[in-house]
């Protein structure tokens, strides 16, 4: 019998949410491990092998100059690296610092900022290093989720749709919260993946999935501003777990008239972490 | 003397939330030192939920924890009802305890099963339980699932419930959501009798120490959402007297502050 492939589960800065979303797949779990050979998942288990991996999940975002190092060395041993989450994918939610002045936060945090490593930006793993498929959601969703890592064991690519959550809502036969009750909604924007979860509870959906395929932000915002909203609610409702996503990112900038401090360019941090 | 001293590195704990180490230093048998070293990264929540709407508080404060929203979620909406002085219902309190239940009933499902049991039993994951204790595990994971539901009618999904808001819930469960969840909890209530039962079977190190234990009491129920603050040495306290009892101190290996009485 062939070996089973290598699965490694590593975590940068995040809230562990996606990793959990392994484990909450209580119907599959014990199947998981079956097919796969976990070999290093700190969350679930003791073992903490070295690489090559087959497959790798990282979750989490590049805060920290040794974090930009270690992401290297993973990749380095990993043949599909797949990155799971906003966190990972955009970065997160502690992306809101790259706008933001970094000594500020740190002294609003800490009362010894020098104890603190950190970098001034939070940033997605793919622009660290080449990352072989992006599974969006704040969280992810575990069908997605078991979607991606079956698709990989079977050579084939995963089936995640990348239409807006709107039409999830129609599927779901949920009346529209924006035009029905003018409540604001990502939804137009949004890339599906909870189902459309939001304006079934009677709220707009505020993007855990980040942008979908070219949405046009500038129409939904223009909307936004008609039915009385501020330009400071809006760039809030845009600034939250995928705010550095590029398309809320631009249009959150162009309403705010600032603009966010670029990635800490990866050859920079080396230096950093060599020095 | 130096050559009887010794530090045990340990430079990643598993199966535990959050990322840490710890090192322990022994002056021949006698442990002299022991350091929890949180590297988990900062990520600023304090700092950025300055000059957010109350209403973005309760989403945002979740992702400080995928494990725990609903307690990050239940602090946040307590404390901003109380700045803006809102009183909830009693029909609103116990949906929120319910949530609260939920997301226990998960938590300690994959406590229990999958992060402290293989310490227990000697195995390096919940996956290897699984080879030896099947049902014990299935039945753990069982329970976890069930929790899950709980937190998925009440709060819309189970991590990062999007149904919590100042002042109550989005939208409120109807009647039928909750019915469908009644088998499995008839069952539930067997089972967990069952788990914990099963834990009782391991051999707990006879390890004590002189703490003073920390926690939230109430008088009628088990404390998840309110309470005082009770000490194992006596005090009692209102949530309003914690920072000028306690103080959070920043100590240098560690990103995590660390609560200590003053």
């Amino acid at each position: 019998m062939a070996a089973k492939p290598r699965l490694a589960v590593f975590k940068f800065a995040s809230c562990d949410g996606c990793q959990l979303t392994m484990l909450d797949c209580e119907d599959e779990l014990l199947a998981l491990g079956e097919l796969l050979d976990i070999v290093h998942f700190l969350e679930a288990s003791d073992r903490a092998e070295p690489g090559p991996y087959d497959v790798t999940l990282v979750e989490g975002s590049i805060t920290t100059p040794d974090d930009a190092e270690r992401i290297r060395h993973i990749r380095q041993q990993s043949r599909y690296l797949v990155t799971i989450g906003a966190c990972a994918t955009s970065g997160g939610i502690q992306a809101l610092r790259n706008w933001a002045d970094h000594e500020d936060f740190l002294k609003a945090v800490y009362a010894s900022p020098q104890y603190i490593q950190s970098l001034a930006t939070s940033t997605a793993i793919a622009e660290h290093v080449p990352v072989d498929f992006e599974l969006r959601g704040c969280p992810i969703d575990k069908r997605q989720l078991l979607d991606v890592v079956q698709s990989l064991l079977h050579g084939r690519k995963p089936h995640t749709p990348s239409h807006s959550v709107c039409l999830d809502c129609k599927r779901r036969g949920t009346v529209c919260v924006m035009v029905a009750q003018g409540i604001p909604c990502l939804g137009p924007v949004t890339q599906s993946g909870c189902g459309a979860l939001c304006p079934a509870y009677d709220r707009g959906c505020y993007g855990c999935f980040g942008p979908s395929v070219q949405p046009n932000l500038v129409s939904l915002t223009t909307q936004f501003h008609a039915t009385g909203m501020a330009t400071p609610d809006i760039v809030r409702g845009l600034r939250l777990f995928n705010a550095y996503a590029p398309e809320f990112r631009h249009e959150s900038e162009r309403l705010a008239g600032d603009r966010a401090r670029e990635c800490d360019a990866p050859t920079a941090i080396a230096e950093e972490v060599q020095s | 003397m130096s050559d009887s001293t010794r530090t045990i590195k340990v430079a990643a704990l598993s199966r535990v939330e959050g990322e840490g180490g710890m090192s322990v230093r022994l002056n021949g048998s006698e442990v002299e030192q022991v350091e929890l070293r949180i590297f988990e990264p900062p990520r600023f929540f304090e700092a950025f939920l300055r000059g957010r709407s109350p209403h973005e508080v309760p989403d945002i404060v979740a992702r400080i924890c995928g494990i725990c929203p609903v307690a990050y979620q239940m602090s946040a909406v307590h404390a901003l009802e109380r700045i803006v002085g809102v009183t909830i219902t009693p029909e609103i309190r116990r949906l929120r305890r319910l949530l609260y239940c939920g997301e226990w009933i998960e938590s300690h499902g994959l406590h229990m099963h999958l992060l402290h049991a293989p310490d227990f039993l000697g195995c390096e994951s919940g996956l290897q339980v699984a080879e030896r204790w099947p049902d014990e595990i299935r039945r753990g994971l069982k329970l976890k699932k069930y929790g899950n539901e709980l937190l998925e009618v009440l709060g819309g999904r189970a991590i990062h419930p999007i149904n919590v808001a100042v002042g109550g819930f989005h939208r409120m469960p109807r009647r039928d959501e909750f019915a469908k969840l009644i088998p499995s909890f008839e069952w539930g209530v067997e089972a967990a009798i069952a788990a914990t039962r099963w834990v009782a079977t391991f051999n707990f190190p006879d390890f004590e120490e002189d703490y003073d234990f920390v926690s939230v009491s109430h008088p009628d129920e088990y404390p998840l959402n309110e309470g005082h603050i009770v000490s194992s040495t006596g005090g009692t306290w209102t949530a309003d007297e914690y920072e000028s009892e306690f103080e959070e101190v920043h100590v240098p290996h560690s990103t995590a502050l660390q609560a200590v009485r003053r």
